[in-house]
């Protein structure tokens, strides 16, 4: 990698600890790690010419330790730039800034939302939770159990019976799950 | 209630001066056949002979015996009818007149609750120690007592075991783990610090001439300093327990001072070790190597004792593995595999403590899902009932220990010195150590988190044993700090012991809420982990869920393929675990809501035939379809809106067992059989039920149930809601015509899942011809109180709701004549149509309607559970 390809302008560097919840030295370790990343995909020579590189989301999918973590592609997703899931600097900043622990619960709640709203309509309903459950469960559920378990929750989560969870709702659930705030965070 | 309090009272007070009297008795007996064998064996027979004569004056024909036995020249005795032999039974009797009177105390302590709510129930134990022991000391001169029930080896290989395992057994794993760096640092760094600190300060306070008249007693070295600063730096496990767990703090800061309360014994026994070998080998001729030794004996220590707690405890789930078709001995494994450990570590001088912690540790995980639910249960009774006796037993022994003779050795400078630094140097430590773990630490340790933990530092009778161990040739001073000791321990558990409660509360210090899990927050932790291991992964950095998921996927992908009997086919058993939790607790909810008398007769008692199933089915692999059955009822009983019909709709789907239920249910009925004949074959292996018989003792509950319900119900009659007094004219099978015109329904059944919630919400259509408002009331009123009795009353009110049939779409055209219609019709494998049976049955059979629809739901249950196993 050497030095140009991990090094940040000093300006960059001052805008994006205004809009994280991280230090200097905490930017410049990811910024490292994207472009470890990034070097995956690009040539360094291309690497150096552009401006703004993009990790495709294959790049990330691709990662040996990914291969098997069930979110994966919910992960990319979600704190992706645009539809292709391709994530810029900036992207990848944010997903971090989400999981620090400074973030509030409300933006922190709202990626969780997101993380778990498949077709993207807004509402969780039982098919975003089944499959939820199929990935934490690797399908080893059968049905009658998946069935139950989903009614559970949306019994319990539900409010207006409309038998989907809005983000509100997810919101009500999570303000009385203690441990939500304690473990949706990392130590970059 | 008074007059109870007066009677325990008294029976605690006969049984002291009892046991006081006994143990008097016993130290004068003991004191006998003391000499005895100690003439035997020295001086040969004359001399022994001329003691027991002086002796056999008062009493006891063991005496004779011995006489007899080995006397030449004493006369023949004739045969006696009754002869008292006190001296064999006498130390197992008075230990279990002990542990009575432990547990008598333990009693009259809930009822002087109420006046001294204040005072943590280990300082009123030690108080009544003090007295006991106050009272056995002015009898008893030769202090045998003291020696009988608390010597340090009774105390370490009897006493501490069981509260130590309980400890571990049920410790929370996971904030244990989540905390174990902290844990570790309080627990090893904390307690040489603080060994360190107090002996060195000690030894140069007394340098400076500051502890005027102890070099009466005795020199005072370094060594002999950092002994003592080693016994009295770590805190107890015991005391932290009992102090600990009446004042609920929230799960961090417990598993803090918990934890490190339990682990620092290893480092303690360490430093006592070691500096009680220094002290032999002499201080000046300490060389390098013996450090070196010392500090690899730290190692040895602490990991050996938790490498054979481990390996015993695995050894004990593998053990459980094979326990199918002996269940009566599977508590007993957990017990004494446990204890093993514990004794196999004392044999290498290793952490007991430790060992014993992660043996119970380790069984926990696994040794779950190997015992049944009955051993499950007896587990944790005993494991309480044995902590909660042998707690209170220390704490009173401690009282006891504390009246003796080495008070005479009291030096005020000495004691206050102790008292002043462990409390310094506790302060100085917590607060040292969090400031470096809040750099490391997520959630930080905030300042109030910290006092109480520096304040909970409580010294208890691990540190009293040891001191007591302790060689005064070693130690010339020790009595001196034999009171120390004991001074420290009395104002730690009264003074900070009995104030830590108000202080907790004045602080507002975030105390643990009762709080169980929901199934939503289960899955959503899951997902978190998930999400975090995978973001983690992104950024390269092996954090905390890296390992937790490598561990886990260890522990669900070889351990429990080898340690447990059915391994969960899941790989997420915990998700389920939570939903076989809430599962039990709705359950239990119910039965409580019958308990109350707040349900209608029909859904109390098919509530209750049904509660029983996952009790009985809880770890069987085919769960689903019984927690299918209580699942549904769980809906009908607590919220009667789409949930409801949900849940019926599903309910079709899944017959699979419907025939056969439904020809066993035929027979059975016209099958029934008289009472059953008392079993009485007796087999001390056999523990199983005989079916008959408890089926028999069931419906006799459910009819007194029944029974009493009626009446109550009757009772009641006018305060009851209008749907109330509707439905049970229905029930009495007066009007059940007015009902015939059911409301129209349509349920689509759900074969695709998926899509099921929205399209329910379509597929029910209201179109009650009769009463439609009670149904539009009922759903919103339970949507907001979610009263029980207007479910219950829905339920039997719209008749619909009780026809779930196999077809497709029910619309009921000849509703009329549902109700006339037999059982047949009814699709009996969901909970919701035992339900079903009782209309039917009032029809058929109006005099007895519970008789019917009781046994329907008793053999259906039976019927069920032969085709589940």
């Amino acid at each position: 990698m050497g030095s140009q390809t991990s090094s940040i302008g000093q300006d960059k560097l001052d805008r994006y600890q205004e809009c994280t919840y991280f230090t200097m030295k905490e930017i410049k370790r990811l910024y490292k790690r994207f472009m470890e990343l990034a070097l995956l995909y690009f040539p360094p020579t291309d690497l150096k010419k552009m401006s703004r590189p993009t990790l495709p989301p294959h790049i990330i999918a691709t990662m040996a330790e990914l291969k098997v973590n069930p979110f994966a592609d919910r992960i990319i997703h979600v704190f992706s730039d645009d539809v292709n899931g391709c994530m810029t600097f900036e992207g990848f900043l944010n997903m971090f800034s989400v999981f620090n622990e400074q973030a509030p619960r409300d933006v922190k709640a709202f990626y969780a939302f997101r993380i778990y709203d498949f077709d993207g309509d807004q509402y969780l309903e039982h098919g975003d939770l089944l499959r939820t459950l199929e990935r934490i469960t690797r399908r080893s559920l059968n049905d009658e159990e998946a069935e139950l378990i989903i009614t559970k929750v949306l019994e319990e989560a539900e409010m207006d019976d409309d038998m989907k969870i809005s983000f509100m709702e997810f919101e009500h659930v999570l303000s009385r799950a203690p441990d939500f705030l304690s473990t949706f965070h990392i130590r970059v | 209630m008074k007059t109870n309090g007066v009677l325990v009272l008294g029976l605690t007070g006969i049984l002291f001066l009892l046991s006081v009297a006994f143990l008097h008795s016993d130290s004068f007996q003991s004191n006998v056949t003391g000499e005895i064998v100690r003439h035997k064996r020295s001086s040969g027979v004359a001399a022994s002979n001329e003691s027991q004569h002086q002796t056999n004056a008062s009493q006891s024909s063991n005496h004779n015996e011995s006489n007899s036995s080995h006397g030449s020249s004493t006369p023949v005795h004739r045969y006696q009818v009754v002869t008292i032999n006190w001296a064999r039974v006498a130390n197992p009797f008075i230990i279990s007149i002990w542990i009575i009177f432990a547990g008598i105390t333990k009693i009259a302590f809930h009822l002087i609750q109420k006046y001294v709510s204040r005072v943590p129930e280990s300082c009123i134990l030690i108080c009544l120690g003090l007295v006991v022991g106050g009272i056995a000391y002015s009898i008893d001169k030769d202090h045998r007592i003291e020696q009988l029930l608390f010597n340090p080896d009774t105390f370490f290989l009897f006493i501490l075991p069981p509260i130590v395992m309980e400890a571990g057994y049920f410790m929370p794993k996971e904030s244990f783990f989540d905390n174990l760096g902290t844990i570790l640092t309080y627990a090893i760094i904390g307690t040489i610090f603080n060994a360190l600190c107090i002996g060195s300060s000690l030894f140069a306070v007394y340098k400076w001439g500051l502890m005027p008249g102890l070099e009466e007693y005795g020199s005072l070295e370094f060594l002999h300093c950092l002994l003592f600063g080693s016994i009295i730096s770590a805190v107890d496990p015991v005391a932290v327990i009992s102090v600990f767990e009446e004042i609920h703090v929230n799960t961090v800061l417990y598993i803090c001072v918990f934890g490190e309360s339990l682990l620092n014994d290893g480092v303690a026994v360490v430093l006592y070790k070691m500096f009680e070998g220094y002290i032999e080998i002499g201080q000046e001729n300490i060389i390098g190597i013996d450090i070196i030794a010392a500090i690899a004996s730290f190692f040895v220590v602490a990991f050996g004792g938790l490498f054979i707690g481990i390996l015993f405890g695995y050894a004990g789930s593998f053990i459980t593995k094979y326990t199918v078709h002996n269940r009566i001995v599977e508590p007993t494994f957990v017990f004494v595999v446990c204890y093993i450990a514990y004794l196999t570590a004392e044999i290498f001088h290793l952490s007991g403590i430790i060992s014993i912690v992660f043996a119970a540790f380790t069984m926990s995980t696994y040794v779950e899902h190997n015992i049944s639910t009955k051993s499950h249960t007896t587990v944790k009774y005993g494991m309480k009932m044995l902590a909660n006796i042998a707690e209170t037993i220390i704490f009173m022994l401690l009282g006891i220990a504390a009246v003796s003779d080495f008070w005479q050795y009291w030096n005020t400078g000495f004691v206050l010195w102790t008292l002043f630094f462990i409390t310094l140097y506790r302060a100085i430590g917590v607060v040292g150590l969090t400031f470096v773990i809040n750099y490391i630490r997520l959630d930080k340790i905030n300042r109030v988190d910290q006092f109480v933990m520096a304040y909970g530092g409580l010294r208890g009778a691990i540190a009293f044993s040891l001191v007591s161990l302790t060689q005064p040739e070693h130690v010339p001073t020790i009595k001196t700090m034999i009171c120390s000791c004991i001074v420290a321990i009395l104002f730690t558990s009264f003074v900070q012991g009995s104030t830590i409660r108000p202080i907790v509360e004045l602080l507002h210090v975030k105390t643990s809420a009762k709080h169980k899990k929901s199934m939503f927050e289960d899955v959503n932790l899951r997902m978190i982990d998930h999400v975090m291991t995978g973001v983690e992964d992104i950024i390269g950095h092996h954090g905390h869920h890296y390992w937790m998921q490598r561990l886990q996927k260890f522990n669900t992908e070889y351990l429990m393929r080898w340690f447990v009997r059915d391994p969960y086919l899941s790989r997420d058993h915990e998700l389920l675990d939570t939903f076989h939790r809430i599962n039990k607790r709705d359950a239990e909810d119910l039965v409580e809501e019958f308990e109350r008398g707040n349900s209608s007769n029909e859904i109390a008692s098919g509530t209750f035939a049904n509660l029983l199933l996952p009790y009985e089915m809880r770890r069987s692999h085919s769960h689903a379809s019984f927690n299918h059955l209580v699942r549904q009822q769980g809906v009908t009983n607590t919220c009667i809106d789409m949930h409801a019909l949900e849940a019926q709709g599903r309910a079709n789907g899944a017959g699979r067992t419907l025939e056969d239920a439904d020809v066993h249910h035929l027979l059975q009925q016209n099958l029934y059989k008289p009472r059953a004949r008392e079993v009485t074959r007796y087999r001390r292996g056999n523990i199983e039920d005989d079916g008959t018989r408890k089926r028999q003792e069931e419906e006799i509950l459910i009819r007194r149930k029944i029974n009493v319900r009626h009446r109550r119900h009757h009772k009641h009659k006018h305060n009851r809601h209008k749907t109330r007094s509707s439905s049970k004219s229905q029930m009495s099978g007066g009007s059940i015509k007015k009902h015939s015109t059911a409301p129209n329904f349509v349920v689509e059944q759900q074969q695709e899942m998926k899509t099921a919630p929205p399209e329910e919400d379509q597929g029910i259509t209201f179109t009650a011809g009769k009463k439609p408002d009670v149904a539009a009331e009922g759903v919103e009123e339970t949507d907001t109180t979610r009263v029980d009795i207007e479910s219950c009353a829905i339920d039997r009110e719209l008749p619909w709701k009780r026809n779930p049939s196999n077809n497709d779409v029910v619309s009921d055209p000849h509703n009329t004549t549902s109700y006339e219609e037999p059982a047949p019709e009814i699709s009996p494998e969901s909970c919701s149509n035992l339900e079903n049976v009782w209309p039917s049955n009032t029809n058929n059979n109006s005099s007895h309607p519970e008789d019917g629809g009781l046994h329907f739901i008793l053999d259906k249950w039976e019927s069920l559970e032969e085709d589940q196993i």
